[in-house]
């Protein structure tokens, strides 16, 4: 019973993060209609500013945080107005989106091995307090992973929901032509969905450097991990990647206990084919269409 | 309103407009007929700069409107209506039509704007919450043309208003249109397959084929116009 | 225009960044001897090596070629090597093999065929290119040799064929060294009460790679043989950080001992700290991980208790000192098992160079066949039947160090 219990709260602690990426990588989608090769090393590039902003520089934590946040964002927005926009608004569909991207992922990599060496790097906890309770042990790290998590999340939400500029951001992954007619500047959209899909990953990537380390290669299992919440989740379905990181999370932790860690990538990439096969489009179609 | 002179526009390498020169004056509803593939979208789409590879002049009320990205015309005055709608079908209705006034400030929705839509559209009052894209083709249009009106348009286009709708509706639309300039004093400029509607609702047409501008005229004349009746009104 | 500049600046800079990527001098170490230098291949020997300077396994592969570096330059130093009736300096030739077979055996090709190098080291670290990359061994007639690879594989497959292999050389005993090592000390230290073993229920926890498997299935069959359980064996993808769900298995099931292994330090950390995290009461042997530098810096305080091998980085051993001086006056890095066994394993081979005069294949072997060097960590002699190195306490002695207050204290073979 304990055993399911800390089965059921790591699945839940992972779920979290694997939410926030997965709805990262689907704004994207559904905006600027891209999959984002580089969207694991904004991850990256998140937790390379809280090492530098907290270890080098010596800010404390919570603004080291959102420095880093400010300067990945920051950058994706530079990088999608500079590289990205101009390459995608031609009239005639040439360069593919996925070069570009991948094009900025390497950047990226290289960028921080040139700097800050291949050497890992590591950030100490926030907060060493470990909370145990009905036999389950939680360090309070991973416990600000969740909170943060799902305050970003729910951020996010009532962002577009709510505000103009979020009901700008839903019209033009829904519609660019109309968008436009409605004086949405896209090329501005674009850039802001970029630097705020960024901002989220970079956040994730700082609050879990802590207790996963750093160096230049980490995102990449966050951009696969990424991709296949999208894919359970329905592509631009931002409701749809909360849940569907939250099951991958669980299923992950479960199969190690009952099928073996062998298996346990195996079993999510297993689901990903799975998904593919019979539903396209994700687990929550999305009606209306 | 609206003077364009010696328009050319390419799609790509493709010439799809030919010296295209027509004006709308103030007050005026002014019909473009033509039959499919005469150009008719083509022409919206370039007056909005959609289609960028242009040469010629655009002048919105003696400014040049060539050189302004698609996406400033509404704060320039213009609404355009386009072909099929393009509602957004995840928003709800409400949604769409505040969105119209994205460049607004302040609190559309307790503007007279608002209210004043509300009462030309008593539907759509009714299905504010419903998602735009569950609606019928007639409450779609409402929807599309009410979205247009809140930015209070100077200058309204509409492509094809009567694609896909029921005559009734069509009726109705027809009815709405004619309101709104004569209400509003809006300036209206209506592209049509459909030449009866139009010819009885507007004051001047002009006649496409093919890119270039074949007619041009006063609109009952063309309506009495034996060549029009047979290519056009189907008599 | 704009979006024409706007191509060209994206191509220049991939361009710049695939550059940067690709070959690597290896160290982070300004080393000038590495630039593309003077001399024709008949002026100077060169030392091709092909290993790890970015992915998983990046932080050892540099610092092994840091050492490869320093025996380089200190043979340069002393005006060189006598060889074919000349004395000629050495250079080394680094490219990075990406963690990655392909790009290995690629590497290998290009040092042979267009670097025409004297010597070949690949893969520097990883058996799995390691392997691959003695099928070069077979077509040309210098030597090849893998440096840190611990996979017995390797030596199996020169057992297999050796007539093909002649002159191909496995310079690090075979991997079962540390898996037995850590079995006997748990056996030994059982016995002799210095250990509690509890009800002898032990778990396996390591990276699923060769290295990996090799060493943990070693330590299975000692272990098992002398009665012991083997509650739980779990191998992980290599750049595994996250520990959480295994972790709960291995508390659930209350074995006593937890053997982990690992070439990834970030990995290791990341257990250790969860290790603790999960309160967690078994005894941690670990294999490999703890000897890296960073380990401690991650790490703290929640290393203590925690047993490892290979503890080959003794701080009182006076050769150990002397390295260290040379090292730091280098580049300052601290001493570890990479950086002294490129060192001492590059300096036999010049010796064995030297030895031969000459750095043809058939007498460069049999030099290093019968050169026994004594270096900083060790002895190195081969074992001419498998042409593997040879470990033990007259060779390359293998000792199980306890974490303690934050320093190592060498527990086993106990000091008689």
């Amino acid at each position: 019973m304990t055993n399911f219990l800390q089965n059921l709260i790591n699945g839940l602690v992972a779920g979290s993060y694997y939410a926030v990426l997965g709805m990262g990588l689907t704004i994207i989608w559904g905006v600027l209609k891209i999959i984002n090769v580089a969207h694991g090393d904004f991850y990256m590039l998140g937790a390379y500013m809280l090492y530098t902003f907290l270890t080098m520089v010596g800010v404390p934590v919570i603004p080291a945080v959102m420095i880093a946040v400010l300067v990945a964002a920051v950058l994706a927005m530079i990088l999608e107005r500079a590289i990205l926009t101009p390459a995608l608004t031609r009239d005639s569909m040439g360069n593919s989106p996925f070069v570009i991207t991948l094009g900025m992922s390497i950047l990226l990599q290289n960028f921080v091995q040139l700097i800050y060496g291949e050497r890992y790097k590591s950030v100490p906890y926030f907060n060493d307090a470990i909370i145990k309770f009905l036999g389950v042990t939680l360090a309070a790290q991973r416990i600000i992973v969740v909170i943060v998590a799902f305050l970003a999340m729910f951020a996010a939400m009532l962002f577009i929901r709510k505000t103009r500029f979020g009901w700008a951001i839903s019209a033009t992954s829904q519609n660019t032509f109309a968008a436009t007619l409605m004086g949405i500047d896209t090329k501005k959209i674009y850039m802001y969905t970029f630097g705020l899909a960024a901002g989220m990953t970079a956040l994730s990537g700082g609050l879990l450097a802590p207790i996963y380390g750093i160096n230049p290669w980490m995102g990449a299992s966050i951009q696969l991990k990424s991709f296949v919440v999208c894919v359970i989740g329905g592509f631009g379905n931002i409701g749809g990647s909360i849940v569907a990181g939250l099951l991958l999370g669980l299923i992950e932790s479960f199969a190690v206990q009952y099928i073996g860690t062998d298996w346990q990538n195996v079993l999510a990439y297993s689901l990903l084919i799975l998904m593919f096969w019979f539903k396209p489009n994700g687990l929550f179609e999305k009606k209306g269409h | 309103m609206l003077k364009i002179d010696r328009l050319n526009a390419f799609y790509d390498d493709v010439q799809v407009l030919y010296d295209i020169s027509l004006e709308v004056r103030d007050g005026e509803i002014v019909t473009i007929l033509g039959s499919n593939g005469a150009g008719k979208t083509t022409l919206m789409k370039t007056i909005c700069g959609v289609i960028k590879n242009r040469s010629g002049s655009i002048e919105l009320n003696g400014e040049n409107i060539m050189a302004v990205p698609a996406y400033r015309l509404v704060s320039k005055g213009i609404a355009l209506i386009p072909e099929g709608r393009h509602l957004f079908p995840e928003l709800t209705v409400k949604e769409n039509i505040l969105l119209g006034a994205y460049t607004k400030k302040g609190k559309v929705a307790e503007s007279e704007s608002f209210t004043q839509i509300m009462d030309m559209f008593p539907r759509l009052k009714e299905r504010l919450n419903q998602l735009a894209g569950t609606m019928s083709g007639g409450e779609q249009q409402m929807c599309a043309i009410a979205r247009a009106l809140i930015s209070d348009p100077k200058f309204l286009m509409l492509d094809e208003p009567s694609l896909g709708l029921a005559p009734n509706i069509v009726d109705l639309v027809f009815d709405i249109i004619g309101k709104i300039n004569k209400e509003k004093n809006i300036t209206v400029l209506i592209v049509e397959q459909n030449a009866n509607m139009a010819l009885q609702s507007a004051d001047r047409a002009y006649v496409m084929e093919t890119g270039e501008i074949k007619m041009s005229g006063n609109a009952h004349e063309m309506l009495e116009s034996p060549e029009i009746q047979k290519l056009y009104l189907g008599l | 225009m704009k979006r024409k500049l706007i191509s060209i600046l994206l191509a220049v800079t991939l361009s710049v960044s695939l550059g940067a990527c690709g070959q690597t001098n290896g160290t982070t170490s300004s080393s000038a001897n590495n630039a593309a230098g003077s001399g024709s291949s008949g002026d100077t020997i060169k030392i091709g090596v092909s290993g790890p300077t970015s992915g998983t396994s990046a932080e050892s592969g540099v610092a092994i070629n840091t050492g490869i570096q320093m025996a380089i330059d200190d043979v340069n130093k002393a005006g060189g090597i006598q060889v074919d009736g000349a004395k000629k300096q050495v250079k080394a030739i680094f490219y990075d093999s990406q963690t990655n077979t392909a790009t290995g055996l690629s590497n290998c090709q290009k040092l042979v065929s267009v670097d025409n190098v004297d010597f070949l080291w690949a893969d520097t670290i990883n058996s799995s290119v390691g392997i691959a990359a003695m099928e070069v061994a077979k077509t040309t007639d210098i030597c090849v040799a893998t440096l840190e690879c611990v996979s017995t594989e390797i030596s199996k497959k020169y057992v297999s064929d050796p007539n093909s292999y002649k002159n191909f050389f496995k310079f690090e005993f075979n991997s079962e060294a540390y898996g037995n090592a850590i079995a006997n000390s748990i056996i030994d230290m059982a016995k002799s009460g210095k250990l509690n073993a509890g009800d002898k229920k032990v778990a396996l926890l390591g990276e699923d790679s060769d290295y990996g498997r090799s060493n943990l299935g070693a330590c299975k069959e000692l272990l098992t043989q002398a009665g012991y359980t083997i509650d739980s064996e779990d191998y992980v993808p290599m750049d595994t950080t996250d520990f959480y769900s295994v972790l709960s298995n291995i508390k659930n099931k209350k074995s006593d001992l937890l053997v982990s292994c690992f070439t990834s330090t970030a990995a290791g950390a990341a257990l250790v700290k969860q290790y603790q995290e999960n309160g967690i009461e078994s005894t941690h042997f670990a294999i490999y991980y703890p000897s890296q530098k960073e380990f401690v810096s991650q790490v703290g305080d929640l290393a203590n208790g925690l047993y490892w091998t290979p503890f080959l980085i003794n701080e009182e051993d006076k050769g150990i000192q002397e390295f260290a001086e040379k090292l730091k006056a280098h580049n300052g890095d601290k001493v570890n098992l990479d950086n002294i066994q490129g060192y001492d394993m590059m300096m036999k081979v010049l010796k064995a160079m030297e030895k031969a005069g000459t750095t043809k294949g058939e007498q460069l072997s049999q030099a290093l066949l019968s050169l026994d060097y004594k270096g900083y960590s060790g002895t190195y002699s081969f074992d001419p039947e498998t042409h593997t190195g040879k470990d033990g306490a007259d060779f390359i002695p293998i000792k199980i160090c306890k974490i303690e207050s934050g320093s190592n204290k060498v527990v086993w073979p106990s000091q008689g």
